[in-house]
C-alpha cells in the first residue's frame, strides 16, 4: 500500500487512525448529505407535480363526462 | 460576455446548459478526488514532526478555502441579486448557505479531530477558528432567515442584506494568521498561496484534491440550484413540457376533446 508495509499497517495510520479515519469519514458523510439531499427534494418535487397533474386531469374529465350528460338531457 | 451573463441569468437556459454539463463536471470531479484521495492517504511520505496525521490536511485545507470561497459567492449573488434583481442570482445563493455550512463544518471538524493529538486541544478561541465559526454561524444565520419568511421576495432581500453584511468577516478568516498572534498556523504548503515550503511530491495531491472537492462544491450547488429553478418555475410553459415529456405520463392533458 504506497508508503505502508502492509494493508493494516495503512490502517493503522501510525498511531493516529482514530483521527484520521474519523476525518476522513466525515469527508464521506459531507460529500453524501450534499448529494442525497437535493436528489431526493428533486425526487419529492416531482412526485408532487405528477400527482397534481392528474388530480387536473381527472378533474376535466369529470367535468366533460357531466356537461355531456345534461347535453344528452337537453336532446 | 455581457450576452453571456445575460443569457446564464436566465433559469431555462441555466437548467439546460447545467444539465448538459453535469456528467462531464460529475466524472472530472470524480477522476480528481479518487487520484487525490489515494495519493494523499497511501503514497505520501509522513511528516517528521506530525507522522501520518498530518494527512487530515489534505481535506481540511481545500474545504476551508472552498467554504471561504462559497461565501463569497453568496455575498456575490446577493449583490445581484439586490442590485439588478436577478432572481436567478437569489437562487444559486439560496443554494450556497448549505452547501458552504457543511464546508465549513468539515473545515472545523477535520481542524479539531487533527489539533487532538497536534495541540493537545481540539478548540481554542483563537483568531482563525473564532471566525471561521462566525462564519458557519453566519451561513446557518441565513438559512434560518430565510425560512422565517412566509415571502418569498422578502426572504430573499434580508438574506441578500445578511449575506452581505457578513462578507467582512471572510477577509478575517483568512488573514487572522497574520494579523493576530494565532495558535493556528500560517497559509500551509498545502494552499495555493505557499507552495515553496515543501516538495510537490507533498503538495500535489492537495491539488488533485483541491480541484475535485470545487469541482463537487459546483455539483452540490448546480443540484440545488436546478431544483429551485423547477420550484420556482413550476408554474411555466417549458418547465411543464419539461416534466411531461421525461418524467410524465400525461399522454395528453386534452384528452376527450377532440
Amino acid at each position: 500500500m504506497g508508503r505502508f508495509d502492509s494493508f493494516s499497517d495503512f490502517l493503522a495510520m501510525g498511531g493516529y487512525a482514530s483521527y484520521v479515519w474519523s476525518a476522513y469519514a466525515f469527508f464521506v458523510v459531507i460529500l453524501v448529505f450534499n448529494i442525497w439531499q437535493p436528489v431526493l427534494a428533486r425526487k419529492k418535487f416531482l412526485k408532487q407535480q405528477l400527482r397534481r397533474e392528474q388530480v387536473q386531469r381527472e378533474r376535466m374529465q369529470a367535468r366533460q363526462k357531466q356537461e355531456g350528460r345534461i347535453n344528452d338531457n337537453a336532446s | 460576455m455581457w450576452q453571456w451573463l445575460f443569457k446564464l441569468s436566465s433559469p431555462k437556459w441555466f437548467y439546460t446548459i447545467s444539465g448538459q454539463l453535469m456528467p462531464w463536471l460529475i466524472a472530472i470531479t470524480s477522476i480528481l478526488l479518487v487520484i487525490g484521495l489515494v495519493w494523499g492517504l497511501a503514497f505520501t511520505p509522513p511528516d517528521y514532526q506530525m507522522g501520518e496525521n498530518y494527512r487530515i490536511a489534505y481535506i481540511h485545507v481545500p474545504a476551508a478555502s472552498i467554504a471561504m470561497g462559497c461565501y463569497y459567492m453568496m455575498a456575490g449573488m446577493a449583490a445581484a441579486f439586490l442590485i439588478w434583481r436577478i432572481k436567478m442570482a437569489d437562487m444559486v445563493a439560496k443554494a450556497c448557505a448549505p452547501v458552504g455550512m457543511t464546508f465549513t463544518a468539515l473545515a472545523l471538524f477535520t481542524g479539531s479531530v487533527w489539533g487532538i493529538p497536534t495541540w493537545g486541544t481540539w478548540w481554542i478561541w483563537d483568531a482563525r477558528l473564532t471566525s471561521t465559526l462566525i462564519m458557519l454561524f453566519l451561513f446557518i444565520g441565513v438559512m434560518a432567515l430565510r425560512s422565517a419568511y412566509d415571502s418569498e421576495a422578502a426572504g430573499a432581500k434580508a438574506c441578500a442584506v445578511l449575506s452581505l453584511v457578513g462578507v467582512v468577516n471572510v477577509p478575517i478568516i483568512k488573514y487572522s494568521v497574520e494579523w493576530w498572534n494565532t495558535l493556528h498556523q500560517g497559509a500551509s504548503s498545502l494552499s495555493l498561496s505557499n507552495t515553496s515550503a515543501n516538495p510537490p511530491e507533498i503538495w500535489l495531491p492537495a491539488f488533485f484534491v483541491g480541484f475535485g472537492l470545487f469541482g463537487f462544491y459546483l455539483i452540490a450547488i448546480i443540484l440545488r440550484t436546478r431544483n429551485e429553478i423547477l420550484i420556482r418555475e413550476r408554474r411555466t410553459e417549458w418547465v411543464d413540457e419539461l416534466l411531461s415529456t421525461n418524467f410524465g405520463n400525461n399522454i395528453s392533458t386534452n384528452e376527450g376533446l377532440g
